[in-house]
């Protein structure tokens, strides 16, 4: 069993992915940790929009949820 | 790069939390909305939106619960889900570069605390359920409800050791189904309770205890879920790190962690209002509102589906504490296992009542520490280190570590998180859950993870300027130059 084989343990268990390496993968650890540390391994940040996304969906929608909050209560 | 001790395995932090490869990331927004949704969703739902029902009515209780998940959201969404996607780290582990190479294992303490509060919130309410199905069906006598639900408790804690000790890959499947299971429950509940007093009841039911100001009504729900929301970060990296970009973990977190959480919590919410003593827990009202038939259905329910809940909590427990190698090194996977179980047993046996109805202490707790946190990380990770980390020194340690600052202690996180504490405490009473000086007008979270944020920046140019934490290399560090270094 691969890492990538794991994946579906990995959401339900949240941070606890793999106690359950199997043997081969722990022995790879090293390597593993090599391959990572390229800057090919990195994932994609946030494009700029996603920024304003985010702004608006966790900051502008909230407040205006709060202010109508405020006048209901 | 780092330049600490080679990076064999015996060096590293923990051997369970091996790096994800980018081409290992293979999760499409789809399987992480169904992911988070899963984690997001248990019983525990029910009683975060019985704890509002003190505070508001329904429609407004329901506004300010929605915005309250939204915020928190945010915060986690510009603190670990940038890390965690980027390098395929989890939330502990990602704690080390602004806490250090041994300050993260704060991080992991705070993981097990937090999840073993959620799993004894879920405990506590699986021993309820089993103690009314007994008393409903007249095996025992209301007299021995309480005693009941203490043997319950510690059973379904002792099947749940029995369980994860051999790490039953049974957790992959059942996290789905109980969180399909709980949804149909909620409606069942909304259903009922609509039955019961009818949708003008529901709207019109006053809540139970609010402040004399109503704008602090508003605040204090929504820094309830503030801090909710909050308190997934340890869920969080975890899931999201099986994504292969920010990009697509950004609407599936929001989506799959917002709305099923707040659909519930608002049938908790009106349960609260509707059924006073129940603090919105089902299992206080279900025989009497659904009959003995669908009552003792429901419950046997809540009974397995708090158990698969609790082994999820506590399995996630156990592999965080053995993160740290000296916990690891001294103690077997099994004993793990109990540990992360213990604290909710010792909780079920001596406070288990009163553990539930101050669950707002809790979720202070959870805001207490964590707002800080997620202001630290997100300064660290945006402002001081260019979204660049050295992975090899997340997994290695030694006194040239990148991540050694000064013993393995980073001092502009401890002064970042003391501020971050002394703000929040400034403005509410974790204990009291008493708001003090302007927290009707700023939450305390909020301001909390802000001066965290803004202090630990002050401090690290001060460490920076001493040439600890490799934030000069990241300062410089671009791909181009990392793959060539890497090809010398």
């Amino acid at each position: 069993m691969t890492a990538h084989e794991l994946t579906p343990l990995a959401g339900v268990a949240g941070p606890a992915l793999v106690h359950h390496l199997p043997t081969g993968a722990v022995d790879d650890f090293a390597h593993r940790v090599e391959l990572a540390s390229e800057a090919s391994n990195d994932g994609d940040s946030y494009a700029v929009v996603d920024y304003y996304a985010v702004a608006l969906a966790t900051v502008l929608v909230p407040l205006v949820m709060f202010v109508v909050a405020l006048l209901l209560a | 790069m780092n330049a600490g001790k080679p990076a064999s395995s015996s060096s590293f932090a923990g051997l369970d939390n091996a790096p994800l490869l980018k081409s290992e990331r293979t999760w499409r927004g789809g399987t992480l909305l169904a992911s988070s949704t899963s984690t997001a969703v248990a019983t525990w739902c029910f009683v975060l939106g019985g704890t509002v029902a003190y505070y508001l009515d329904a429609v407004t209780g329901a506004i300010a619960m929605m915005a309250g998940i939204l915020i928190g959201i945010g915060v986690i969404l510009i603190s670990i889900v940038p890390v965690a996607t980027k390098y395929g780290v989890d939330s502990a582990l990602s704690s080390k570069t602004f806490m250090g190479s041994r300050g993260w294992y704060l991080a992991v303490a705070l993981l097990f605390v937090i999840l073993a509060g959620w799993n004894t919130v879920i405990v506590v309410i699986l021993g309820r359920a089993v103690a009314e199905i007994l008393v409903t069906m007249g095996l025992i006598g209301e007299q021995a409800r309480s005693a009941t639900e203490v043997i319950a408790m510690l059973a379904g804690l002792g099947v749940v050791w029995l369980v994860i000790r051999r790490g039953s890959s049974a957790l992959a499947s059942s996290s789905k189904w109980i969180a399909l299971g709980v949804l149909v429950l909620a409606t069942c509940v909304l259903g009922l309770l609509i039955k019961e007093v009818g949708v003008s009841g529901l709207l019109d039911a006053a809540p139970l205890a609010p402040f004399d100001n109503k704008a602090t009504n508003v605040t204090i729900s929504v820094e309830a879920f503030i801090a909710t929301a909050i308190a997934w970060w340890p869920y969080v990296g975890g899931m999201v790190r099986l994504v292969p970009s920010a990009r697509t973990a950004l609407w599936p977190s929001i989506f799959g962690l917002a709305v099923p959480l707040a659909a519930v919590s608002i049938i908790g919410l009106l349960a609260g209002l509707v059924v006073p003593d129940s603090g919105g827990d089902p299992t206080a009202f279900l025989t009497q509102v659904g009959g003995v038939v669908f009552g003792v259905i429901a419950l046997a329910f809540i009974v397995l589906a708090n158990v698969g809940s609790t082994m999820v909590g506590a399995y996630s427990a156990a592999v965080g504490i053995r993160q740290v190698p000296a916990i690891s090194r001294r103690t077997s996977w099994s004993t793990a296992c109990a540990l992360a179980l213990i604290p909710s047993a010792v909780v079920a046996v001596f406070f288990a009542d009163a553990f539930v109805a101050n669950l707002q202490v809790f979720l202070a707790v959870c805001g207490l520490f964590l707002a800080p946190m997620c202001g630290i990380q997100a300064v660290d990770y945006f402002l001081l280190r260019r979204q660049t980390l050295d992975v090899r020194a997340l997994y290695t340690d030694g006194p040239t570590n990148t991540y050694r600052f000064w013993a393995g202690v980073n001092p502009a996180a401890v002064v970042g998180f003391g501020v971050g504490v002394a703000t929040f405490l400034m403005l509410l009473d974790p204990l009291t859950y008493t708001p003090r000086t302007f927290f009707t007008y700023t939450t305390a979270s909020l301001p909390s993870m802000l001066a965290a944020g803004a202090a630990y920046w002050l401090a690290s140019l001060v460490v920076r300027r001493m040439g600890k934490g490799g934030y000069r290399e990241a300062a410089t560090r671009d791909p181009a130059q990392m793959a060539e270094r890497l090809q010398r």
